[in-house]
């Protein structure tokens, strides 16, 4: 276990979440027993009351959960001094392999908390709450995620153990860390790259096609490729996008890029991907409520939006990346 | 198609509790558009139950409110709100203003949530306190203010959504008698642009106005007899 | 977004309009926030103070351990290990602690023959014969020994020793030379009275700083006996030591915090009937729940942020501008005293990022359940009196 301030920071403010959202899911599951349309009891008024609470608390917890985020980026990066071997914030995930389950299962609630707050958007344009049932259901299926989360967390602080100098003969001899990462950093960079622009053509495709055609089939693959792009991104983000950024060859550390030594390039860089991978998968997984009473139209309404926004999103983020490559003095092909 | 259509309609408060309240008991009515309609009868007969029922803030216990043909008893409270701002105008017994805010602050209260622009927003206020003369007090706090001057600006808070409906509760239970002569001065001029008016009052010189089109007379939450001129 | 500017707009003159009671909220804010930005910015200012310290630190100390304790080292030793490859100079060095029992201070004494930090002299020079010293600002200061002056310390056979000032000293960090006395390396191991051929620990420099883990573990396996610390290891181990006491400070502090919420709870559920009602028309003139919770949401960021930066600032003065009065002894107690202490200003955006996370999430939090239950109001019941 290690006292550092950020450490403390983050468990607090995983708990705090964990809790509201505990709350948020005890009443949503109220609300799914309880729930009676057609009644005008006051129980009823109560509960259609509790809609507004359980909307804040997730809310509020997910604005939580993307800044936490940040910070143990930012912890991460802070304690690698802390173990021998670590250069970054890599070196610190690496401490404790734990560390990079922790970070997926961050990612994950991301995506999850972000897609039922889509859900309850949905559900809130109609007039009879179609979706009341679905989406507090949804949401007793997502609150066990961040309490793995948390669980994953604590148990990668509490495993942590700082190398420091010891009463007999310091931590010399200590072993430095095994780079999970490095097979992914090990990737050729062309091929990544070819790979990478190819997915970002085919990826945009789909996007004009879905402003053009209202089928539903593109909406699917729309998701499909999102995701996709999602995982080739990190890949090469790992593989060849950090080191045109740090111009440094060996350098593939997908985290530094957060730091002011980059000019915190990396923020516009993640939340580009984030929004547009996000707004890019709403559409397809939204598909099928089109065939629930009053909801097409609504959803036909906003996924026109969701598909812009996430063709935006998706562009920057290229545009960014290819910057960075055109700009860096780090120059693999002439 | 009549403007409000209510029926059958029963409100009861704290249902199942030692205070059980049956406010309102099986109330049917309609209003048509143009109307001015007068609800009256003795404190706690379900006037201002009634009311506020119509005009969208209270959920009947059971029963059906029609506003423009459309069912607004199941509807989700933020498309009752919707509905409550965009088609009501209300008038308070106590006028209900902000004390601490200006004139203008409270006139354009209720637009805030409505994202308007400042310079729209601003000129819609302006033009309606002129219209009720009290322009020249706008940057006054309302605690400074007489008591006719406030309800003066109240309707003109009631009006700055150009609502087709306007709801008023005991509009001149603090007003003299010249003052609520004025008030109905102008609910005659709104009426004659077409407003709805639905007043819950006692006071005989509202009900018994020359201006009023339909009576409602209630005694213990129901409806004794509805006249119409 | 309009609707949103228009809403902070009210919640702006709502919140004005309630000064006594924000006023209060936002005092008791402001207090914890600056007792948590204290205890950061002193640790963060103290760290960078011992970076700088650091720096002079040779790549690797070899000191000998008995019985699991630091000894003196054989100077001999250096013969053996200077066939090790990669080795650039091997530097015996000469130092110990004294206690100065006028002043009531720990001074650092140390031989001039050793590596230190370079040492910007103030005045004169270092000492070159055996009964000269330089001293450190802040023992001068203690000592009112200007240069010129003299100093007079108590050996080891209990005599006192007389040292002309030669030389007067500082560095970049305030902690490494305040209580610093340079000597000579002669009258060092006379005044201590270090058994010959014998030096408290060996400064052994590595010009291929990747080669020093390698070169460590061979000088391991030479001499068994020796302990060689990188620099890496005491940086590391410095750091450990300094966020393990800031986040025990925090944990103590954490208290206030909670108090806070406490507070912020009780605030927000006891809403005055006037705030009530004010409420209450605001959701009869067509205010939907979701925008009074806007409203209540923006009041809260309004005064956290506020509250914030008021406290951070606040923090900054108390630890930059008063040598963190109130909480100087127990952040940087590993030395009896420091006469003097400066810090450096220093503070960065993930120290800021973690306060807000401390307590700007826990105040909102805790607002949350209250706030719905004023955002519910019914709208009628403006007209039910």
């Amino acid at each position: 276990m290690i006292l550092h301030p950020g450490v403390l920071a983050l468990i607090t403010g995983s708990a705090i979440t964990l809790l509201m959202l505990c709350y948020a899911a005890i009443n949503g599951a109220m609300i799914f027993f309880a729930w009676n349309y057609n009644s005008s009891s006051a129980s009823q008024l109560a509960l259609e009351r509790k809609t507004y609470l359980i909307s804040t608390l997730v809310n509020y917890g997910l604005g939580f959960q993307i800044i936490a985020f940040v910070l143990f980026i930012f912890t991460m990066d802070d304690i690698h001094r802390l173990f021998v071997g670590a250069m970054c914030a890599t070196g610190s995930l690496n401490a404790n392999p734990v560390g990079w389950y922790a970070l997926l299962s961050k990612i994950i609630v991301f995506f999850l908390s972000g897609f039922w707050i889509a859900l309850n958007y949905i559900d809130q344009q109609a007039e009879q709450y179609p979706l009341v049932r679905l989406k507090y259901a949804l949401l007793g299926g997502i609150v066990p995620c961040i309490g793995i989360d948390f669980t994953l967390q604590l148990t990668y602080f509490l495993g942590l153990e700082p190398d420091i100098i010891t009463s007999c003969c310091g931590s010399l001899f200590g072993s430095g860390g095994e780079s999970t990462a490095s097979s992914l950093a090990a990737l050729p960079v062309f091929p990544a790259m070819v790979a990478f622009y190819s997915l970002s053509i085919i990826l945009i495709s789909v996007m004009v096609l879905n402003l053009a055609f209202q089928a539903g089939v593109f909406r699917y693959l729309l998701a499909l490729f999102s995701a996709l792009f999602f995982v080739l991104a990190i890949v090469s983000m790992i593989s060849f996008i950090s080191v045109y950024i740090y111009e440094l060859p060996t350098h593939h550390c997908p985290f530094d890029i957060l730091q002011q030594e980059y000019n915190f390039v990396g923020y516009p860089l993640y939340l580009t991907l984030f929004g547009g991978v996000y707004f890019g998968m709403l559409p397809g997984l939204f598909q099928p409520l089109k065939n629930t009473a009053g909801l097409a139209e609504i959803v036909a309404g906003v996924e026109k939006k969701w598909v812009q926004c996430s063709m935006i999103s998706c562009l920057c983020f290229i545009a960014f990346v290819t910057y960075a490559i055109c700009l860096s003095k780090l120059t693999y092909f002439l | 198609m009549a403007l409000i259509e209510v029926d059958n309609v029963v409100k009861i408060y704290n249902p199942g509790l030692a205070d059980e309240l049956t406010a309102v008991h099986a109330a049917s009515l309609s209003i048509e558009a143009g109307e001015v309609a007068v609800l009256t009868g003795p404190s706690g007969s379900g006037k201002t139950s009634l009311l506020s029922l119509i005009g969208c803030m209270a959920r009947p216990t059971s029963g059906r409110i029609l506003v423009d043909g459309k069912d607004v008893v199941k509807l989700p409270e933020r498309f009752l709100t919707n509905i409550r701002r965009q088609a009501f105008g209300f008038i308070f017994q106590q006028f209900h203003l902000i004390r601490e805010l200006t004139v203008l602050e409270n006139v354009l209260l209720p637009l805030f949530p409505l994202a308007l622009g400042t310079r729209t927003m601003n000129e819609r206020a302006l033009s309606i306190l002129e219209r009720l003369k009290i322009d020249n007090k706008k940057h006054l706090q309302v605690k400074k203010l007489s008591g006719g001057e406030q309800q003066r600006v109240a309707i003109a808070r009631a009006l700055i959504n150009k609502p087709r409906i306007i709801i008023a509760d005991e509009p001149t239970a603090h007003l003299d008698r010249k003052l609520a002569q004025e008030f109905i001065d102008t609910l005659d001029q709104l009426n004659h642009e077409g407003k709805t008016i639905i007043i819950a009052t006692h006071d005989p010189f509202v009900h018994d106005n020359p201006l009023v089109t339909r009576s409602i007379v209630m005694r213990d939450g129901q409806i004794e007899r509805i006249d119409t001129k | 977004m309009t609707k949103h500017l228009k809403i902070i707009d009210y919640a702006v003159s709502s919140l004005l309009r309630r000064k006594f009671k924000n006023g209060a909220i936002m005092a008791a804010y402001i207090g914890t926030v600056a007792a948590l930005a204290s205890v950061l910015f002193l640790t963060r200012s103290l760290q960078t103070e011992t970076t700088a310290l650091l720096q002079g630190v040779p790549d690797l100390i070899v000191q000998r351990t008995l019985g699991g304790r630091h000894e003196l080292i054989p100077v001999d030793y250096k013969a053996g290990m200077a066939g090790i490859l990669g080795i650039g100079t091997i530097t015996p060095r000469y130092w110990g602690y004294y206690y100065d029992a006028l002043t009531k201070a720990n001074y650092t004494l140390i031989g001039s023959g050793g590596e230190t930090a370079p040492l910007t002299m103030l005045e004169g020079r270092l000492p070159q014969t055996p009964d000269e010293c330089a001293v450190g600002a802040g023992v001068a200061a203690l000592r009112h020994s200007g240069r010129s002056g003299q100093l007079i310390l108590v050996d080891s056979r209990n005599t006192g020793v007389l040292f002309e000032v030669s030389g007067l000293f500082t560095s970049e960090s305030d902690l490494l030379t305040n209580d610093l006395v340079v000597l000579t390396d002669r009258s060092l191991i006379d005044f201590f009275g270090y058994p010959p051929g014998l030096a408290t620990d060996f400064a052994v420099s590595v010009p291929n700083s990747s080669e020093v883990q390698t070169v460590a573990a061979k000088i391991k396996k030479l001499f068994p006996d020796t302990r060689p610390i990188t620099k890496r290891e005491l940086v590391r181990t410095y750091d450990m030591v300094f966020n393990w006491r800031s986040g025990m400070m925090l944990t103590v502090f954490s208290a206030a915090v909670i108090a806070l919420c406490i507070m912020a709870w009780d605030k927000a559920t006891g809403i005055s009937a006037e705030e009530k009602q004010e409420i209450g028309i605001l959701k009869a003139i067509g205010w939907d729940t979701s925008d009074i919770l806007a409203l209540k949401f923006w009041e809260g960021l309004i005064i956290s942020l506020t509250s914030f930066l008021t406290g951070v600032i606040v923090a900054y003065m108390h630890v930059f501008f008063f040598n963190a009065s109130l909480l100087a002894a127990v952040l940087k107690g590993w030395s009896v005293l420091f006469p003097a202490f400066h810090l450096t200003p220093s503070f960065n955006s993930f120290h800021l990022l973690i306060m807000a996370f401390l307590t700007i999430i826990p105040y909102i939090a805790s607002t949350v359940i209250p706030t719905w239950k004023t955002a519910i109001t019914d709208p009628d019941s403006v007209m039910r009196g």
